[in-house]
């Protein structure tokens, strides 16, 4: 049994090798197991043997086997390229079958990978981000050696330039995006479209706004439009023009009727106050948290404040009052409470998308 | 000319040039000589036996007796004990020798090293 293995085995050394040598391998090889007498004696050798036998596969194929040059030469008709080969033998048909049997696992298992991989991108893209948050704390030559880790350190280094803290998966699938800031629609629009494209593909998003100061007016109403399937008014107090008072619905944004929430708190400061009061006014999101600070830093705007149609409730002053009130810190768990309610409720299907 | 194939010299290919100081032998004699003079501590298998006698062969450090690997060869003195057939002998060159020779001065050179540094103690030679 062990010797017929041994002697497949040895099919992997080259067929000049297995012609000079092969029989008397296999004659050492039965005299050295003839010559151990109790069992654990043979599995050892024969464990030695087979250790040897791979051993020895480099040399095996590094020598020539060529010793007075000849033969090789020899063949050459004038005009007819002749190749050399490694195996002299012809192919037998078991090779073709096992030729055959292992292209189409290979096949197999790369198509599964792939399959794997693309299920992945989004988890894995946001352990990145995740990875990112922390990495700034983290010791960046640790892990910067793969091109893997060199492409997390890029994105997490975009997503920060461009004020997005966090932007992860929660369970359940809820989407969980968290700003600092709404960056410059100059230089972040790519990225932060690439973030709300992310995010449509979850159940339910939460946009944390507990600890964001504010931002350009431009993000604001960009970052909204992806939750409306067409224009809505949007009240802007800084607005430049009448193009800014409604809201570009984005194609295929996959968020338009996911049920949102926006978290909120009394370090919640103008554009992120101006974000909330018109998703709240617009019936669409969900305000968990603390009422806000109250600054609008409105006045700024060039247009007269009737083209603004000034919404009766503004915040200035008063700050923007949660839908449902926790403290900051309990915000996050409620809104994840809440939005596990909705995807379970359905709603993912019936949220208009106002 | 391309660098030499066993420089350095692999501790198998050494262990087959210094079995072979003493005389002719075979395949498997020279791995029941290598397990003796060792006292059992190396053991080469067929598997790297024969791809080093290859290679020796090649490098012309070792040679094969003419008449061998046919027929009704007996037992070399010194191997087994029992009538073997078909069984190439081989037989150490002069150029094999001065390899041999060389490898065993380097080995030396290394041990004056060990002993001068106190690594060694006085019983071993």
């Amino acid at each position: 049994m062990s010797e017929k293995i041994y002697g497949w085995l040895l099919g992997l050394y080259p067929s000049a090798f297995r012609h000079r040598y092969g029989e008397e391998v296999l004659e050492d090889f039965r005299e050295c197991m003839g010559r151990q007498t109790t069992n654990i004696g043979k599995i050892r050798a024969g464990v030695a043997l087979f250790a040897d036998l791979a051993a020895g596969l480099p040399q095996a194929w590094r020598n020539r086997y060529a010793l007075p040059a000849a033969a090789t030469a020899s063949s050459q008709i004038s005009g007819v390229p002749v190749f050399g080969t490694l195996e002299e033998e012809p192919l037998r048909p078991g090779s073709i079958a096992m030729g055959a049997v292992s292209a189409t696992c290979a096949l197999a298992l790369f198509a599964f990978v792939m399959g794997h991989v693309e299920r992945r991108a989004f988890v894995s893209g946001n352990q990145r981000m995740r990875a990112a948050a922390a990495g700034s704390q983290t010791n960046p030559g640790s892990d910067a050696a793969t091109a893997e880790a060199d492409e997390r350190l890029r994105s997490a280094a975009l997503l920060k330039q461009c004020s997005i803290d966090k932007l992860e998966e929660h369970p359940e699938e809820i989407g969980y995006l968290q700003l600092s800031w709404f960056a410059d629609p100059a230089s972040c629009t790519a990225v932060v479209d690439a973030a709300m494209r992310r995010l449509g593909e979850t159940n339910a998003v939460i946009v944390d706004l507990r600890e964001t100061r504010g931002g350009y007016p431009e993000m604001v109403r960009r970052v909204a439009g992806w939750f409306f399937g067409r224009s809505v008014t949007w009240y802007n107090p800084r607005a430049a023009s009448v193009a800014q008072l409604a809201t570009n619905p984005e194609p295929g944004s996959g968020l338009v009727h996911k049920p949102l929430f926006v978290l909120i708190s009394s370090h919640t400061f103008s554009g992120a106050e101006h974000f909330a009061y018109n998703m709240q006014a617009l019936k669409r999101a969900t305000l968990v948290g603390e009422t806000t600070s109250g600054a609008s830093h409105a006045g700024a705007g060039n247009l007269p404040a009737a083209a603004l149609k000034e919404p009766k409730a503004l915040w200035e002053g008063h700050g923007v009052a949660p839908d449902v009130r926790v403290p900051a810190a309990e915000a996050l768990g409620r809104a994840e409470t809440m939005a596990a309610e909705a995807i379970r409720a359905g709603e993912g299907q019936g949220m208009p998308g106002r | 000319m391309p660098r030499r194939k066993l420089d350095p010299l692999p501790a198998a290919a050494f262990h087959i040039l210094l079995a072979l100081a003493d005389g002719e032998l075979h395949g498997y004699a020279i791995m029941r000589r290598v397990e003796e003079q060792t006292e059992g501590r190396v053991r080469l298998g067929p598997g790297t036996l024969y791809s080093s006698i290859q290679a020796l062969l090649e490098e012309g450090l070792i040679e094969e007796l003419e008449g061998t690997g046919s027929p009704a060869t007996t037992d070399p003195p010194g191997g087994t004990g029992s009538p073997r057939e078909r069984r190439r002998r081989y037989r150490l060159t002069v150029n094999g020798r001065t390899v041999a020779r060389a490898e065993a001065e380097r080995l030396a050179g290394i041990l004056r090293i060990a002993r001068a540094k106190n690594i060694l103690g006085g019983e071993y030679v």
